[in-house]
């Protein structure tokens, strides 16, 4: 284990509480973490995993939650500094169908997501081929239709675009098959 | 500070071209509903100018002529010389001469007293269209230099036949009044003024005023009911630097170049096939924008709305039904009650009609109530996606 | 990085877990500090017992230094046991003088999937007990 110091801290969370209609999703919920650490959320559903990681993706309105929440040294709570924090966290959710464009190529798909943090095509289409051959998607798949690939093809080119821009936080929601890609 | 704003801005800009870009690539995936969007209505104003051409003029319309004018007519200068009628035979003969009316039976109320009763069984039955009466002493009254009132009774039971009915006996008026010299006695009103000058394709210009506006619109709105609900990857889109007006505004910039095409298509092809346009060219391509563009907004409010493809769907299918019956092609806004009518003002297509007719047929500016009644309507709606869209929460 | 998952065996991966439970956060610390806040430092005896059934579970319970029984199989039990190298031979003892048919054993280390089951369960019995 990697020796720690308070700089390194990336992520804090201090006593936060999530409510929904009155109803306490979250209670009194405090941890931090530090740069380099791989942090496992478990429990069974409903338990809020989601939750927390929607509160630090900035997913959820302020006025849902109460605490002290950093990420990179951001609060969530200022509406400012949302796309600074966006910008500093990759995601790949749990249902590919919410992420990516099935009718577009896996190309084409990282193309559009890394526009958004300012990336020129050439750039992109760069970074895509290195992950891609790193998460090693086949190279006959890259410019098919994202329908046609299969559904671990698919959660790999999800993971590219969770990747695209090195984000310092990377969630991974539900990763079913995740000890193939860290092996 | 400045420059700050400045490098905001820049990303931004990058960002919403590199969106609009994605809504072209996702609009070139379904190339059908393009074809469909561009195509399909210089298609269809081709085929309604093919149509009209061969059948030509429309079938004559059959009427009785009862004449009630069966008084002699007594020069008061001279009483020693009197005529019969000398006005009720050049009308018929201006029956017979015009093409959109077919004379059944002429009946004279002197020699069958019961003329009317049996006219009337005849307009009951739907054997004729209409009933033309020549008031009592109207030969003495275009004599005398008055207006002599010809009264028409006409098959009221439906109700976008009316003005067909009513045009057809202007048009026997017109030859009579021609025919005999008596211009200034009988007042044409509408009929002549907004005519469509020879060597144009009348029925056309008839068909298309109710045509466009409906096509331009229901095309519009049909194209981007889905844009929203059938974007799943808006969440995850959310999840990266990007805000939700930005997404918002690509579709709008990009759905409304997909009209501009389509509009110059239509002008394409109304050139084509022979429409009379009163107005200008670039007035009727305004218009059908402004058209267009309250079917985008209604379509994209329909998709910001919904939940789901089905929900979008049926939302359109309900709001579509409910624009069109309002519109005033079925039932005149006049003749609605107060509380529909109000309604019926704030629907776009309520103001469609009257925007390409004036374009079409009167030749007036585009440039007033209607058109600006459908820009606030358009604006309103535009503002009201982009509340919802602000509110909803899109979660992966 | 963060893995949200149900599937535990993830934890091999993991730095640290943390373990929530309705809205609370159970545990946060790495998997081999958390197993080894069970009882001896998580190790544990295995049995697989013939006709195994809750009245043997019960009896074996009833060992002085018995922590934690767990069933964990049709016929496998995992039980946890106070200073488990001066006990274990005496556990064995036991359940062989109550006529229980041992039909295998072994000696283990509890994985991060039996933490997470025991913990979650002491949790819901607190829950229940305060109620």
């Amino acid at each position: 284990m990697k020796k720690s110091n308070l700089k390194d801290i990336i992520v804090n969370v201090k006593n936060l509480d999530v409510i929904f209609k009155k109803k306490k999703i979250i209670h009194e919920v405090s941890f931090q973490v530090f740069k380099g650490e791989i942090i496992g959320l478990f429990g069974i559903s409903g338990a809020g995993k989601t939750t927390i990681i929607r509160v630090l993706t900035c997913q959820i309105k302020k006025k849902y939650w109460k605490g002290i929440v950093s990420v990179t040294n951001l609060s969530p709570k200022k509406k400012g500094n949302h796309s600074k924090i966006l910008r500093n966290v990759g995601y790949v959710p749990q249902l590919e169908l919410l992420n990516l464009y099935y009718d577009l190529s896996p190309l084409v798909n990282v193309e559009i997501f890394a526009s958004n943090y300012g990336q020129k095509k050439e750039k992109a289409r760069k970074i895509a081929k290195d992950l891609f051959t790193t998460l090693d998607i086949p190279e006959d798949t890259w410019k098919n239709p994202l329908e046609k690939l299969s559904g671990g093809e698919k959660k790999r080119v999800s993971m590219a675009i969770g990747l695209i821009h090195k984000p310092k936080i990377l969630f991974l929601d539900e990763p079913t098959t995740l000890i193939n890609y860290l092996n | 500070m400045l420059q700050d704003f400045k490098d905001k801005s820049k990303k931004s800009l990058f960002r919403t071209f590199k969106m609009i870009k994605k809504e072209f690539r996702l609009l070139r995936i379904d190339p059908w509903n393009l074809v469909i969007a561009l195509l399909i209505p210089p298609a269809i104003i081709m085929l309604f100018s093919f149509m009209t051409e061969e059948a030509g003029v429309p079938p004559p319309l059959p009427v009785i002529v009862v004449s009630n004018d069966s008084n002699t007519f007594i020069n008061p200068n001279n009483y020693a010389e009197s005529t019969w009628d000398n006005f009720s035979i050049p009308y018929i003969n201006a029956v017979n001469k015009s093409n959109l009316l077919e004379l059944k039976v002429f009946l004279n109320s002197t020699e069958d007293p019961y003329s009317m009763e049996i006219a009337r069984q005849e307009l009951l039955l739907g054997n004729i269209n209409s009933i033309i009466v020549i008031p009592v002493e109207f030969t003495e009254l275009l004599n005398l230099g008055y207006p002599g009132l010809i009264e028409c009774i006409i098959d009221s039971s439906r109700i976008s036949k009316i003005q067909d009915n009513i045009n057809a006996v202007y048009d026997s008026i017109r030859i009579f009044v021609n025919d005999n010299n008596l211009t200034p006695q009988i007042k044409l009103k509408g009929f002549e003024e907004f005519s469509v000058p020879p060597g144009y394709n009348q029925a056309l210009n008839a068909n298309i005023t109710q045509l466009l506006p409906l096509m331009v619109f229901g095309i519009a709105n049909v194209l981007t009911i889905l844009v929203i609900v059938k974007e799943n990857p808006i969440s995850r889109l959310l999840l990266t630097p990007i805000k939700k007006s930005e997404i918002l505004i690509s579709k709008y910039f990009t759905y409304s170049i997909v009209l501009f095409i389509q509009d110059m298509g239509i002008i394409l092809a109304t050139l084509a096939s022979g429409l009379y346009i009163r107005g200008s060219i670039f007035e009727l391509f305004g218009a059908l924008y402004m058209i267009g563009y309250s079917g985008i907004s209604m379509g994209l409010f329909i998709s910001t709305l919904s939940k789901s493809k089905t929900e979008a769907n049926q939302l359109f299918f309900a709001s579509f039904i409910i624009i069109i019956l309002l519109s005033g092609l079925f039932v005149p806004l006049g003749s609605m009650p107060i509380y529909l009518n109000l309604f019926a003002q704030i629907l776009p297509l309520s103001h469609a009609n009257p925007l390409v007719d004036s374009v079409l047929s009167k030749g007036t500016s585009i440039l007033e109530y209607h058109f600006y009644i459908l820009l606030i309507v358009s604006f309103i709606l535009n503002i009201i996606t982009f509340l919802v869209f602000y509110k909803r929460r899109y979660e992966v | 990085m963060f893995i949200i998952t149900h599937d535990l065996e993830a934890a091999l991966v993991c730095d640290k877990t943390a373990i929530l439970r309705e809205g609370k956060l159970l545990e946060f610390d790495t998997p081999n500090k958390l197993i080894s806040s069970l009882p001896s430092n998580g190790q544990l005896a295995r049995f697989t017992i013939e006709n195994l059934n809750e009245e043997i579970i019960n009896k074996i319970r009833k060992y002085p230094y018995c922590e934690i029984v767990s069933r964990t199989g049709n016929d496998v039990i995992e039980v946890f046991i106070q200073n488990f190298e001066t006990h274990f031979s005496e556990l064995i003892e036991y359940i062989l003088n109550k006529r229980i048919k041992i039909v295998s054993m072994s000696r283990d280390t509890a994985n991060f999937r039996r933490y997470f089951q025991i913990r979650i369960k002491e949790e819901e019995e607190k829950e229940n007990n305060e109620k």
